[in-house]
């Protein structure tokens, strides 16, 4: 290939920038500018917007339990189709699933001596990693 | 209902033998630290090394299985994969070395640190060994988690949070490059095993696919050199280095160095060899601006960390010198470029950390003044790691700059030797300086007693022995290179 091959890749990228500069030019010259409260509230799933400032703190330990919660949902998932299949798999089938449960659950046993079950102790973090976790 | 039982491809267990010593290893420790409160950072440190080296030997065992390819394709088994794997794990357990007196000295989470690097290093021995694109994106994806949590171990610190924050960002953006390339080369070839892409290109393509597979190719491209640095994907670096604990720099500096390589290398030379005369003068254009970037921006570092960044940055460039010769020294000159390269810079590192004191409050170049007074064996060993980073003979820098220069030259790339040239000089300037102040300049505060940990002495040790024994017989691991390059050139 030769570089006057790559063309179409230029034309491309000035074709895409002059798009998004007209757009935005042309919608700020022609656009109708009438706001009202509900046009500028912030769109938040077709609920009311949560009142005040957003950027309020919300507490860390929620992710810990979103972490735990898709490691066993990903576990789910992969038991579902292989328990179809289980026959079929034979043996072989068997012995993987059962390396992969046991992964899962040396994960398991690290998270709960890790306290990643107690709502009190991540609170106070005694045993969270030795740190101290502000909640 | 009674069924046939499904046909399950052929395995063949030594070809991740030791990537699954390494994850039994790593669930073994993390249990284990977390397990027994008590459980003392030396048992868990101890396990760590040890299962290296059942790694190692798994590696060194699974060589002589001879090679080929398993799991249907998607692993390969070869002299390539194993020289790239023991490398790998030699400077994982180097960095453990030198990651115990952080734990000690900082009071770090001994089990989290030595399972990440643990299971990181089991990421980097799969890129190695990855002959499907699939599989090198998990192997990434594998390495590049845990890497992101270990820059920002130093959580408590504003540096390491903005560290790990641009690495994760710019990882992810591109791991999804790399992952659309993957994409759309196999809509251009029809699979993704490297093998396939390399019939399929000798074929020839069918016409309108060309858009596709070039598309891929530059993708993949992009994903790669933001993990090896490669200018301009380099921008997470130097923040990266300063961030992270000077240990996990080390380490992420030798590992996804070697693992990126070794997947530009194989996918290049084998799955994409068709299409040499495109590739190469993209990473040409990549390789100039990568070590005279580098190279320069090195000079006017003052913070040694980063000044090792913008170094590594160059190193990636003289690298892709080796990648952009295609022939077989080429290969065999990167394979020990990586191999030298990993140990000096861990073997860096942990100098970077003794020096540091307590929260590595110590990396400016002013604190390197008069090191050879206060810790004299750090500074020697310092020294000869950066000569060997600058390559001057005899050390195992100068060597793998040889070779691989040698090869570019074979291939006829001399205009771009000569550059590669006078970047290393460029660089030389920056190494000499910290070597000066150590050596020759006092130090402008009052004397404190060392606190160097023993284990990053040793860990700075073995850089140093390795430097020293391959500047002055380097035989044993160029020909060991040259018959790990034989199997992609068959």
């Amino acid at each position: 290939m030769t570089l006057e091959s790559y063309f179409p890749i230029l034309l491309f990228a000035v074709l895409v920038t002059i798009f998004g500069v007209l757009s935005l030019v042309f919608s700020r010259l022609l656009g109708p500018d009438n706001p009202n409260p509900a046009k500028l509230a912030p769109y938040e799933c077709g609920i009311t917007p949560v009142e005040g400032s957003v950027a309020e703190r919300l507490p860390v330990r929620f992710y810990v339990i979103a972490m735990l919660f898709i490691i066993f949902d990903v576990e789910t998932v992969f038991l579902y189709p292989w328990a179809v299949v289980f026959r079929r798999l034979g043996i072989a089938g068997a012995i993987e699933m059962a390396v992969f449960v046991a992964l899962l659950f040396g994960a398991y046993v690290y998270v709960w001596r890790r306290g990643g079950f107690d709502w009190e102790e991540i609170e106070t973090g005694e045993r969270a990693a030795g740190e101290v976790t502000h909640v | 209902m009674t069924q046939d039982p499904l046909v399950i491809p052929g395995v063949n267990l030594w070809a991740i033998a030791p990537e699954m010593v390494m994850v039994a290893g790593a669930m073994g420790i993390l249990v284990l630290g977390a397990g027994f409160k008590k459980s003392h950072p030396l048992i868990l440190m101890a396990g760590a090394l040890a299962t290296l080296l059942g790694a190692a030997i798994a590696a060194i065992l699974a060589l002589g299985q001879g090679s080929g390819f398993a799991f249907d394709g998607t692993i390969a088994m070869d002299g390539f994969a194993g020289f790239l794997k023991l490398v790998i794990i030699a400077s994982a357990a180097v960095s453990v070395l030198a990651g115990y007196d952080y734990i000690q000295r900082e009071r770090a989470a001994a089990p989290e640190y030595l399972g990440l690097l643990m299971l990181a290093t089991t990421g980097m021995m799969l890129m190695a060994a990855a002959a499907d694109l699939i599989t090198v994106f998990l192997a990434l994806e594998t390495f590049s988690l845990a890497l992101y949590v270990m820059a920002a171990f130093r959580r408590q610190r504003l540096d390491s949070q903005e560290g790990a924050f641009k690495y994760f960002l710019s990882g992810s953006f591109a791991s999804a490059f790399f992952l659309y390339g993957v994409a759309l080369t196999y809509g251009g070839t029809g699979t993704t095993r490297l093998e396939g892409i390399a019939t399929s290109l000798s074929e020839g393509l069918k016409p309108g696919t060309e858009v596709l597979v070039f598309s891929g190719l530059a993708l993949l491209l992009v994903g790669l050199a933001f993990k090896v640095a490669a200018v301009p994907f380099h921008m997470w670096t130097p923040d990266v280095y300063q961030g992270a604990p000077a240990p996990v720099t080390g380490f992420m500096a030798a590992g996804s160095k070697v693992a990126g390589f070794a997947v530009l290398l194989r996918a290049l030379y084998t799955g994409f060899h068709e299409l040499v005369t495109d590739w190469q003068p993209i990473l040409i254009a990549l390789a100039l601006i990568t070590m005279i970037f580098g190279s320069v921006v090195a000079v006017a570092q003052t913070n040694v960390k980063r000044m090792l960044a913008y170094s590594s940055i160059a190193h990636s460039g003289f690298l892709l010198i080796g990648v952009i010769a295609a022939n077989q020294r080429g290969l065999s000159g990167a394979l020990f470029y990586l191999g030298s390269y990993s140990f000096v810079i861990v073997g860096s590192f942990a100098v970077i950390y003794a020096v540091g004191r307590a929260g590595e409050s110590r990396v400016e170049l002013n604190d390197y003044r008069g090191l050879w007074n206060r810790q004299p064996f750090m500074a020697v060993a310092l020294a000869v790691m950066l000569v060997s980073l600058a390559g001057v003979p005899p050390t195992a820098g100068f060597w793998a700059k040889l070779e691989v220069f040698l090869a570019a030259v074979e291939a006829g790339q001399v205009p771009l030797v000569v550059a590669a040239l006078l970047s290393s000089v460029v660089a030389v300037f920056f190494y000499l300086r910290v070597i000066v102040l150590m050596f020759l300049q006092e130090e402008e505060w009052t004397k404190e007693v060392p606190d160097t940990g023993a284990t990053s002495g040793l860990a700075a040790a073995v850089g140093l022995a390795v430097v020293a024994v391959l500047g002055v017989y380097p035989t044993p691991l160029l020909d060991f290179a040259r018959q790990a390059s034989l199997v992609l050139f068959r």
